[in-house]
C-alpha cells in the first residue's frame, strides 16, 4: 500500500516537474506565475462578464456621475483640463486596489502658482529635525509598492508633518536603479512617487502640499553596480518648501 | 493494475510532450543576408587634376563607402561586383561614373564642386549617395537624413542633431538641465522634447535652429513625458501622471492644440513610451499590467471611451522585459528592445507573420530603437552604466556598426 502511493506521489512530482520546466530560472517563473494569475484573474471575470478592471457595465447615469470616490473618475472640475476615460466608480477593484489621487491643484512653478519652483525647494538634510522626519522611502526592483513596516512609519511620520505644517510642501522624487531599462524607469520612477504620495494622503497629508517628479535612473544617489547600490538608488526621496 | 495507477501512468505519459515543448526555446528566426545585396566595387578615388590633397580625398572617398557599405542595398565585393563605382576629381569637381559588369552600360553623375570643408562636402556625398540608390535600384536611401539624440554629460543632458552617420554634430539646447527623448515634429523645423527646467518634466517645443527657448507644450499638471508624435504630425501621445497614475494621454496638435484625453489607463500598472501606427490609428505602447513590461497595440480610442471596451493587443508575446516600441513607417513591424538571458537586445515583430525576429546579440544592453522612413534601416542606443553610443543597424545585414563620437551618453535617438 505505501508502495503503490509512494508511487503515485513519484509519478505526480515528475509531472509537475516536467510541465513547468526546468530551463527558466526561479525569477523567470515568478514572473511568469504572476502573469498566469492575472491572466486566470481576467479569464474568471470576464466568465462573470467582465473584462478586467474598470469594466463592469454602467446600469444607471447615476453610477457614472456618482462620488462615492471623488479622487477618481466621475465628472469632476478637476478634469477639466483633459478629457478621463470612462470609468464605472462602482467597481470593485477600486475598493481593493489602490486608490490614486489627482496631482495638486497648483503647479509648483507655473504662471499663477503661489508655490514657486523647484529651485526654491530644499533638501531636508540642511536642519537635523526635518532630515530625520524626511528619510527616503526603499523599494524592491521593478516595484512601487511601499513595503516594510518602517517604510510605513517613515510615511506616518511625513504625513504627520505635513498636517501640523500647512505651509509646508514638498516634492517626491520617484527614482530606480541603473539596471531597468531607460525609457521605462521614467514612467517607473513617476510611479513610484505617486504611490508614495497617496501614502501620504491616506495617512492624512493634505494632496495640495505634495508634488511628484520622476527622474527615472537618472539621478542616482549611489555610483556602484552591485545590489547595495541599487536598492539606495531604487528610492522615493524629498525636497521642502517652507512657506 | 488497478484504476488509479494506469491513471497516473498515463498522465506520466501524456504529459512528458509537455516538459518538452514548455522549456523555454527562442523562436529563432535564420536570416539569410548574403545574397540580398548587390555586390559592388568602389574603386580608388582618381585625382586628374586639382590642388586637393591625398588625405581630404581619402576622406571624401570614406563617406561614400561608408553610405554604401551599410546602405542595406549593396555590399563591397570586388572579387564579382555587379556595378564598379569610379570616382575621379577634377578642379575640386568630384564626378561618379557607374559601370555594370553585366551589360558594360555606363552612367555618369553630375559633377559635384568640393569646398574642401569636409562638413560640407560630407553632405553633398550623401546626396549622392541617395541619388544614386534611388537610380539603379530604385530604393529610398538614409544618407542625408538626420537623427535627434540626448547626450548627457555629468549630471546635464541636451539635445543634438547629426548626420545619420553621427557626424556634423550641434547642440540645440541649452538649457543646463535634463532635456530627453527628443522627437521631430514631421513637416516642420521644429522638435519636441522633455525637459526638467522648472522642476517637473515637462513636453516642450522648439526649433532645430537652436535661436529660441522651447515653449511649453501642455498645460497639464504632473509629469509629462515619453512623447510620441503620429507620422503625419498631427497627434501627440504622451505619459501624465495627473490622474496619480502614469497613464497614456493623447492630444491633437492639427489644426489647432487640442484638448488632452485619456487613452489608456491601468490601475495598477505602469504605462509608457506610445509610438503611433503609420496611419495614426493605433498606437503600440509598454505596460506591465500583465506583471513585467511588455508592448501592447491598441486602437487609439475616442475621448472619453469606455475603458471596457479598449482592447489591447500583446505584441511582445515571446520576451519578458520588453520596452521601448518604435513602429515601423511602413506599417509592417514593431522594434523593441527585450531581455534575453539577461541582456536587452533589438527586436522587430511582424505584424503581418506574427514572428519576433532577434536584430542584435552580443553583451551590452541596447535600447530605444528609431527607424529610418525607409522601414530598413534602425538606430539604437546602448545602455551600459558608463558608456551609451548609437549604432546603426539594417534588416539585410548582421553587422551593426557604431555612429556616434566624442564624450558623453548619447541615448533616445529620432530619427527625421
Amino acid at each position: 500500500m505505501i508502495c503503490k502511493t509512494f508511487q503515485k506521489i513519484s509519478y505526480l512530482l515528475l509531472a509537475a516537474f516536467f510541465a513547468t520546466g526546468c530551463c527558466r530560472s526561479s525569477c523567470e517563473v515568478w514572473d511568469d506565475t504572476k502573469t498566469c494569475a492575472r491572466h486566470m484573474n481576467n479569464g474568471l471575470n470576464s466568465l462573470f462578464g467582465k473584462q478586467g478592471k474598470g469594466s463592469r457595465q454602467v446600469c444607471r447615469k447615476d453610477d457614472f456621475y456618482s462620488n462615492q470616490y471623488p479622487s477618481y473618475g466621475g465628472h469632476y472640475p478637476e478634469y477639466a483640463e483633459f478629457t478621463p476615460l470612462e470609468q464605472d466608480p462602482q467597481d470593485q477593484y477600486l475598493a481593493a486596489a489602490e486608490k490614486f489621487t489627482p496631482q495638486a491643484k497648483e503647479a509648483p512653478g507655473d504662471f499663477g502658482s503661489s508655490i514657486p519652483g523647484i529651485e526654491a525647494f530644499e533638501d531636508p538634510s540642511y536642519d537635523a529635525t526635518l532630515s530625520a522626519i524626511f528619510q527616503p522611502i526603499y523599494f524592491d526592483y521593478d516595484s512601487s509598492l511601499i513595503r516594510g513596516g518602517e517604510n510605513l512609519k517613515k510615511a506616518r511620520k511625513i504625513a504627520q508633518y505635513l498636517s501640523s505644517h500647512p505651509n509646508t510642501y514638498i516634492f517626491v522624487e520617484g527614482h530606480c536603479d541603473e539596471r531597468g531599462p531607460q525609457a521605462y524607469n521614467f514612467a517607473l520612477g513617476a510611479r513610484r512617487a505617486n504611490s508614495m504620495r497617496t501614502l501620504l494622503i491616506k495617512e492624512g497629508a493634505d494632496p495640495d502640499q505634495i508634488f511628484t517628479i520622476s527622474y527615472g535612473k537618472e539621478k542616482p544617489l549611489v555610483d556602484g553596480h552591485d545590489e547595495s547600490a541599487w536598492k539606495k538608488n531604487r528610492r522615493a526621496q524629498f525636497k521642502i518648501y517652507v512657506r | 493494475m488497478n484504476s488509479y495507477t494506469l491513471f497516473y501512468k498515463w498522465m506520466f505519459f501524456l504529459l512528458i510532450p509537455l516538459f518538452i515543448y514548455s522549456s523555454e526555446k527562442d523562436i529563432v528566426v535564420t536570416i539569410n543576408t548574403k545574397n540580398q545585396r548587390i555586390p559592388i566595387e568602389i574603386s580608388p578615388l582618381n585625382l586628374k587634376k586639382g590642388s586637393i590633397s591625398e588625405e581630404y580625398l581619402q576622406q571624401i572617398r570614406d563617406v561614400f563607402v561608408f553610405d554604401m557599405s551599410y546602405s542595406g542595398v549593396v555590399k563591397i565585393d570586388p572579387q564579382s561586383p555587379f556595378y564598379i563605382f569610379k570616382l575621379s576629381v577634377e578642379d575640386n569637381k568630384l564626378s561618379l561614373e557607374v559601370t555594370s559588369t553585366g551589360d558594360h552600360s555606363e552612367k555618369r553623375y553630375e559633377a559635384i564642386e568640393l569646398s574642401q570643408d569636409l562638413s560640407i562636402d560630407r553632405r553633398k556625398i550623401h546626396l549622392l549617395s541617395d541619388t544614386l540608390l534611388q537610380d539603379l535600384f530604385g530604393v529610398q536611401g538614409i544618407a542625408s537624413t538626420k537623427i535627434l539624440f540626448a547626450l548627457k554629460k555629468g549630471k546635464v543632458s541636451e539635445i543634438y542633431e547629426s548626420d545619420y552617420d553621427g557626424h556634423n554634430m550641434r547642440k540645440i539646447t541649452s538649457e543646463n538641465t535634463l532635456c530627453v527623448t527628443p522627437k521631430y515634429i514631421p513637416g516642420t523645423k521644429n522638435f519636441l522634447y522633455v525637459s526638467y527646467r522648472n522642476g517637473i518634466p515637462k513636453i516642450y517645443y522648439a526649433s532645430l535652429d537652436g535661436q529660441q527657448k522651447g515653449k511649453r507644450l501642455i498645460s497639464l499638471r504632473g509629469n509629462q513625458l515619453l512623447p510620441g508624435i503620429s507620422k503625419d504630425g498631427t497627434k501627440l501621445a504622451f505619459i501624465s501622471d495627473i490622474t496619480g497614475n502614469p497613464d497614456l494621454f493623447l492630444i491633437p496638435l492639427m489644426p489647432a492644440i487640442g484638448k488632452p484625453y485619456q487613452i489608456y489607463a491601468s490601475r495598477l500598472a505602469t504605462q509608457g513610451s506610445p509610438s503611433f501606427s503609420p496611419d495614426g490609428q493605433k498606437v503600440a505602447f509598454v505596460s506591465d499590467k500583465d506583471g513585467t513590461p511588455r508592448v501592447y497595440a491598441m486602437m487609439i480610442p475616442k475621448p472619453g471611451a469606455a475603458i471596457k471596451g479598449i482592447k489591447t493587443t500583446l505584441v511582445s508575446k515571446f520576451h519578458r522585459g520588453s520596452t521601448a516600441p518604435a513602429w515601423s513607417p511602413d506599417g509592417t513591424k514593431i522594434a523593441y528592445s527585450a531581455k534575453k538571458n539577461g541582456v536587452r537586445q533589438i527586436f522587430i515583430y511582424d505584424l503581418y507573420t506574427r514572428k519576433s525576429r532577434q536584430l542584435t546579440d552580443g553583451p551590452g544592453h541596447k535600447e530605444n530603437p528609431t527607424w529610418a522612413k525607409n522601414s530598413l534601416h534602425l538606430i539604437y542606443n546602448t545602455a551600459n552604466p558608463n558608456s551609451n553610443e548609437l549604432f546603426l543597424l539594417n534588416l539585410n545585414q548582421k553587422e551593426t556598426v557604431k555612429i556616434s563620437q566624442g564624450e558623453g551618453l548619447k541615448r533616445y535617438p529620432c530619427w527625421r
